[in-house]
């Protein structure tokens, strides 16, 4: 035992448990309960909180500057860095997302496409889609864009200078420059969304024969066939029409969370366990399986990075709860996660 | 100079070279920062690799004036802070007892070097008062100090006994206890904890 700073040991005798427990603290080796216990206790103690983060602040200055990691893994990393870098050639942008499911981005001119000839189309109606698993970006002549979320499709119509209409079947996110003497619709099904000059998400779901519009910036108006059912909507809510019952719900909409997806994340507002495996079936393009049936009703909130690779995405997710899984990779390259 | 020995115009280029000795320069100080404060390595080397990576798609906007070490250091800082942010999100539903350690880690890291200049000149302090230690006082105390090695086996190295060793490093300490007055007892306590 080396005694080395008497003084402290002698005069401060309490304290310096104290700061043993914040060097296990630092060095990782405190976890569970008693860890959390630390940081509560931080929580209700500002000098000792003020002392362990400068602390801390420290150890980790000492460790940026002098603490090395092997030449191996620095070489792995470069190598593996440099590899990245050659795969990503090509694209203009930086892109969120990994491997095959890159943003694409089609700039559309009114009456003048970019292959003109090619498109299957009347000239005045062109249709985009973002295939499951990757996101669109569409961007009108006038600086209007459009993202559509995966699996989303879009009809865009031009009718000449003073109208332009968008079919929808799924969800996309508006950013409209707005023209007075231009009207721009939203089409879902029978319904539309007129745009006053407006930031603004839809979200058609079919399945559940829902509208889901939220509004960020401008006004919008929200009509059937005939008539207008809503148009006093403020920026910051959102309402959801259910087409069946024919019933408008208002609430607030947290932009965040509801257009994380453009910026490339996955958004999970209390999704079971289930509805996420959907999700992610198609974005990683493999199956999961699940085990136990009460795992796929745990409920989960949250937003991901969907550049994020899926191990890492289970581990989060693993992180919040106490399921256990399981990847298997088959011959033919497919995967399989399973969930006990 | 702001770039010392980075090859500027061949980061402009996308040139191989010019990329690994700045990686190979900055990576241990990025990787270190990220795993102090997300504590998991293998996220930290993912932010890392993202950060370079970004580096990378800007190379063309790079002039003599970017600092290179301080933009990779402040990316690497941002979406460190961006984890955290997220992570804390995903807690919230079924892991509260996780948030007062991720709300301080945000706290901290926030609160840490806004640029890496400042981290230099916080160690610079100390190192300089080390330096000014008398020389077999100072080699024992960086053997002890860097190389983690014990007083015996510092005692072997040197030749010299383990009371000697420690007679050496208990002399450091009071110089520095004089030396680094507006950092204790931090930096004492520090020492503590690099195991003398």
């Amino acid at each position: 035992m080396h005694r080395v700073l008497p003084w402290l040991c002698v005069k401060v005798k309490k304290r310096i448990t104290l700061k043993e427990q914040f060097y296990h603290i630092l060095k990782g080796q405190v976890s569970g309960k008693e860890r959390s216990d630390f940081f509560q206790e931080l929580d209700n103690n500002p000098e000792e909180r003020r002392e362990y983060m400068a602390l801390e602040k420290l150890w980790v200055a000492h460790k940026m500057a002098g603490k090395r990691t092997s030449d191996k893994f620095r070489k792995r990393s470069f190598n593996e860095f440099w590899d990245n870098t050659k795969k990503r050639k090509g694209f203009s942008i930086w892109s969120a997302i990994s491997g095959a499911a890159a943003i694409v981005v089609i700039s559309l001119m009114v009456g003048k496409y970019i292959f003109p000839g090619t498109w299957p189309f009347s000239p005045d109606m062109v249709e985009f889609s973002a295939p499951k698993g990757s996101i669109s970006q569409i961007e009108l002549e006038d600086g209007s864009r459009i993202w559509l979320n995966s699996g989303t499709t879009a009809k865009v119509i031009t009718h000449g200078i003073f109208k332009t209409s968008v079919d929808l079947e799924g969800e996309a996110f508006f950013d409209v420059v707005h023209n007075d003497r231009r009207e721009f619709i939203v089409q879902a099904g029978d319904y539309s969304i007129y745009d006053r000059g407006t930031k603004f998400n839809v979200d058609y779901d079919m399945e559940r024969n829902s509208i889901t519009t939220a509004l960020f910036e401008g006004a919008i108006e929200f009509n059937n066939e005939e008539r207008s059912l809503l148009r006093d909507l403020e920026p910051g809510k959102m309402f959801c029409f259910n087409i069946d019952e024919s019933r408008i719900s208002i609430t607030n909409a947290e932009q965040e969370f509801i257009t994380a997806w453009k910026e490339g994340k996955f958004v999970f507002v209390d999704k079971t366990l289930a509805e996420i495996a959907e999700e992610l079936e198609e974005w990683y393009d493999v199956k999961f399986i699940f085990k136990d049936p009460e795992v796929k009703e745990e409920v989960f909130t949250g937003v991901i990075k969907r550049r994020t690779s899926m191990e890492h995405l289970l581990k989060v997710l693993r992180l919040s709860s106490e399921m256990q899984y399981k990847i298997e990779t088959k011959e033919d390259g497919s995967c399989t996660v399973i969930f006990k | 100079m702001v770039n010392t020995n980075i090859d500027i115009p061949g980061l402009k280029n996308g040139n191989k070279k010019a990329f690994e000795v700045i990686y190979q320069d900055f990576f241990d100080m990025l990787f270190y920062l990220a795993v102090g404060y997300l504590q998991d390595r293998e996220r930290a080397r993912e932010l890392v690799q993202d950060a370079f990576m970004k580096l990378w798609e800007h190379r063309e906007t790079i002039s003599n004036k970017t600092n290179i070490k301080n933009y990779l250091y402040t990316i690497v800082k941002n979406s460190c802070l961006n984890d955290l942010r997220e992570q804390e999100i995903i807690a919230r539903n079924n892991r509260e007892y996780l948030i007062p350690e991720l709300k301080y880690r945000q706290e901290a890291l926030e609160a840490f070097a806004a640029s890496y200049n400042e981290v230099e000149s916080l160690l610079e302090i100390v190192e300089k008062s080390i330096d000014d230690l008398p020389e077999d006082i100072r080699i024992t105390f960086r053997l002890n100090r860097y190389e983690n090695l014990t007083y015996k086996e510092i005692s072997q190295k040197l030749d010299i006994s383990p009371k000697t060793v420690e007679a050496r490093i208990s002399k450091a300490l009071k110089i520095l206890r004089c030396d680094l007055k507006e950092y204790l007892p931090l930096v004492q306590l520090f020492f503590v904890f690099l195991r003398l």
